[in-house]
């Protein structure tokens, strides 16, 4: 006999944060990640706060003080949090935020499903990218957001969840079977690391381990003294201006988060021998492909998938393989302009293949229609 | 200092909270005595290690490199949150978060200044009122008094001030205190801030030296107090009875919250390809609990289900629908676009399914809609509340899907108590007589 259980991504989002060790998750309501919210709370691991701004700032307290700290939001919350996103990754502060898609601009369509903000990790000024994760389906939830939050302590950065209202509120089954038991499985808890040496060689910002991230010590520590600055700074994490050891800390930021693409979830490839056409896609639109694919092959159409899970940093060589040899690739989206498409292709990761687009809004992409732009 | 430590005596000890590095601020600015004030008291009380200093943004956010605590230099106005979240978590309770503030932080964050007061985090607030932005050419803040010019308010203003110590007395165990910078009682002041427990605001009053003096070269520092005070802004030490701080410490995981738990399926269903389902009531027509009981029995009967639910933000007045798939294998895409059955259970039911209606295969409607399609059925025959859950036994009675006794076994669980009997009465009463009208 089959044997079932039910969930939602919100109650996916919890799992993985408990079994990553989350100890503060700060919370203000909004549609559609206010789910989320409650089930920390009612799981004893959050707060409420007054605005995002407060959430943000309480979680970089909390993770100075050596605490792994997380939230869900939704754009306009996101919003809101930018210029805290934008302190936490300047001082390398690990914390992990959810972000729920819905439909916008602005406060749009608060219980539409979306997937209009891919480029919400490019927000902060000079063009960082967060490192953003993104789950193609229910089984993906729980363990990529342990993931997030892992990825957050070995980075010292801000990491982003990327998801949509979809994912987090539709109710589904999931079976017990190899494959889907895989997937459910938490990564085990990562720490970030902590200084070990000796207390007079400590610098906030120096010593950095072999990915180019400082060792940390808490604020309120009793070993060495140390500093957190969301200014332009140097090792010893006093406010400079643009010396070249500050210009060279403040690339750094991204360098430590693009040094080594081995340590992001690798994409899901569904290749065929002598495809024609290439599927990528993520997030909840990832469902809608895998049905496309199945009945395109049935009508003899030869056709590849690739289904990203980590959007950034742009994974460029698993996409650049799966692309070898197909003519086309396609990408839907449920935003109007192709965002992630538009990026992929500024980057040159398709080295003048046609790409084009299935992309609306307001209603999930369905799979006649991604099926129809690939017989285009 | 007494006269005999002045004259020949060894000079004191370096205080163990300062860098040693040259001060930041301009001359004739009361920053640089404040701050000595602020070291010296800290520089008895405490130890490096057990304070962390959390500096907000301008002229007064400089002053971690003066330092030799932990420091920690973030946003304009978010300085108070920062310290509340880190205070609140952190392993060492006896650790002193101390806050160091300008008026310009206090405008911009006031909500977070509040917020921390209202919470009672314990922290040590100093704020620095020097009567404008000082770092950013002397424009005007929220602390800014009307009376006073700036390069904002040239004429100065005709909106008050905001009065944070008077603001703040809202709040049960706050420690609240205004002094001017050259105050002798600013020393005790410190003090008394640093040994409440709880939140603790002292603000001190200057003249910025640079913009606002200059723009008011009738304002002294010694006639200050004076002057405030016919603003009605208060000067003074404004002790309070301590409550308890705010404090977080998450709790223990289960390791079973760690695992979905599987069930096998303890009834067998009638289906080999999916069904798709779309249910449209008004709020309180107990659409969203019929579609978990019914999709709960559908799971008991080892099909896989998907669940969506639709709503106004109200949630207690107008639609309330339902998509549901049913399916003998996993399903991936979750929309539905000519959904197999439709059930219509009001007329806010009828206008939110909209489109779906017509592109249904078959179309159940309660009675006193007007329907082109389907068929007419009294859902409304054992209350409103019961009419989805009515509609949805009635269709699984006549096609089978799973077994009834497997809705049965779901109403009689510990979830739907309250309603068990009336549930199950309508099961009792006889489902295929719900008679197509």
């Amino acid at each position: 006999m089959t044997h079932l259980t039910v969930t939602d991504g919100s109650a996916e989002i919890l799992r993985g944060a408990l079994g990553a060790g989350i100890e503060l998750y700060a919370g203000y309501p909004i549609t559609p990640a206010s789910r989320i919210y409650e089930a920390m709370i009612q799981a004893g691991v959050g707060i409420g706060c007054p605005d995002e701004i407060t959430v943000l700032q309480t979680l970089i307290g909390a993770s100075l003080a050596g605490k792994k700290a997380m939230t869900a939001t939704s754009a306009p919350g996101f919003a809101l949090m930018s210029e805290s996103v934008g302190a936490a990754m300047m001082m390398e502060v690990p914390l992990t935020i959810v972000l729920v898609q819905r439909m916008g601009p602005s406060s749009g369509a608060a219980t539409t499903s979306a997937q209009g903000d891919v480029l919400a990790p490019l927000v902060l000024s000079g063009g960082y990218r967060l490192p953003t994760l993104c789950p193609a389906r229910l089984e993906d939830c729980a363990r990529l957001t342990a993931e997030a939050i892992n990825l957050a302590e070995v980075l010292r950065s801000p990491v982003l969840l990327l998801t949509e209202r979809e994912m987090v509120s539709a109710q589904r089954t999931l079976a017990l079977d190899g494959e889907t038991e895989a997937l459910l499985r938490l990564p085990e808890p990562v720490e970030r690391e902590r200084y070990r040496g000796a207390p007079d060689q400590f610098k906030p910002y120096g010593n950095l381990n072999r990915h180019g991230v400082p060792p940390f010590l808490a604020a309120g520590n009793k070993v060495a003294q140390t500093r957190f600055t969301a200014s332009t700074h140097g090792e010893g994490g006093a406010i400079l201006k643009a010396t070249p050891e500050a210009v060279a800390n403040t690339a750094r930021l991204q360098e430590k988060i693009e040094a080594s693409p081995e340590r992001y979830p690798a994409p899901r490839l569904d290749l065929q021998e002598g495809a024609e056409t290439l599927i990528l896609s993520f997030g909840c639109t990832d469902y809608a492909a895998r049905e496309a694919v199945t009945a395109l092959r049935t009508r003899g159409v030869r056709v590849s998938h690739i289904t990203m899970i980590t959007l950034f940093p742009i994974l460029e060589e698993p996409i650049r393989r799966a692309a070898a040899g197909v003519g086309t690739v396609v990408i839907p989206e449920e935003n109007l302009f192709g965002l992630y498409r538009r990026l992929l292709r500024g980057e040159g990761v398709f080295n003048g293949r046609r790409v084009t687009g299935v992309n609306k809004i307001g209603s999930l992409l369905t799979p006649e229609e991604i099926m129809a732009e690939v017989c285009a | 200092m007494n006269p005999a430590e002045s004259s020949g005596q060894p000079s004191p000890a370096p205080n163990p909270f300062s860098t040693g590095v040259d001060v930041p601020w301009c001359n004739g600015c009361s920053y640089t005595q404040l701050n000595e004030k602020i070291q010296t008291v800290l520089g008895r009380s405490h130890a490096p290690r057990d304070v962390v200093l959390v500096s907000d943004i301008g002229c007064i956010g400089i002053v971690d490199k003066l330092y030799a605590c932990d420091t920690v230099h973030g946003l304009h106005g978010r300085s108070v949150t920062l310290a509340t979240g880190l205070k609140m978590v952190h392993g060492n309770p006896a650790l002193k978060v101390i806050v160091f503030i300008g008026d310009g932080g206090c405008s911009i964050g006031l909500q977070n200044l509040i917020e921390a007061a209202r919470l009672n985090a314990d922290l040590t607030v100093f704020a620095f009122d020097n009567q404008n932005y000082g770092m950013t050419g002397g424009q005007h803040s929220t602390l800014t008094l009307p009376e006073v010019k700036t390069v904002t308010t040239p004429e100065g203003s005709s909106a008050p001030a905001n009065d944070i110590v008077r603001l703040l007395g809202v709040y049960q165990g706050v420690f609240r205190a205004r002094l001017t910078a050259i105050d002798p009682r600013v020393p005790e002041a410190i003090t008394q801030a640093l040994e409440h427990k709880g939140f603790s605001y002292l603000e001190t009053l200057n003249f910025c030296s640079s913009y606002v003096g200059r723009m008011n070269p009738h304002l002294a520092l010694s006639r200050a107090q004076h002057f405030c005070e016919s603003f009605g802004r208060e000067f003074g030490v404004f002790p309070a009875e301590e409550r308890t701080a705010l404090a977080f410490h998450a709790r223990p995981v289960a390791e079973e919250k760690l695992n979905l738990h599987f069930e096998e399926a303890a009834f067998r269903h009638g289906l080999n390809m999916p069904v798709q389902i779309v249910l449209g009531g008004s709020a309180g027509g107990g659409v969203q609990s019929a579609a978990n009981i019914f999709t709960q029995a559908a799971v008991r009967s080892g099909l896989h289900f998907s669940l969506k639910s639709d709503y106004p933000v109200t949630v207690g007045k107008g639609h309330s629908t339902c998509e549901i798939i049913l399916s003998p294998q996993p399903i991936l895409f979750s929309g539905i676009s000519r959904p197999d059955l439709a059930i219509v259970c009001s007329e806010d039911g009828r206008r939110a399914l909209g489109g779906l209606i017509p592109a249904a295969k078959e179309v159940m409607f309660n009675a006193p809609l007007a329907m082109h399609t389907g068929a007419s059925v009294d859902l409304q025959r054992h209350g409103h509340r019961n009419s989805a859950f009515y509609a949805l036994a009635m269709m699984l009675n006549r096609q089978g899907w799973f077994p009834i006794q497997a809705l049965r076994q779901v109403i009689s669980g510990p979830d739907n108590e309250q309603r068990k009997r009336t549930l199950l009465g309508i099961l009792e009463s006889g489902l295929d007589d719900g008679a197509v009208l």
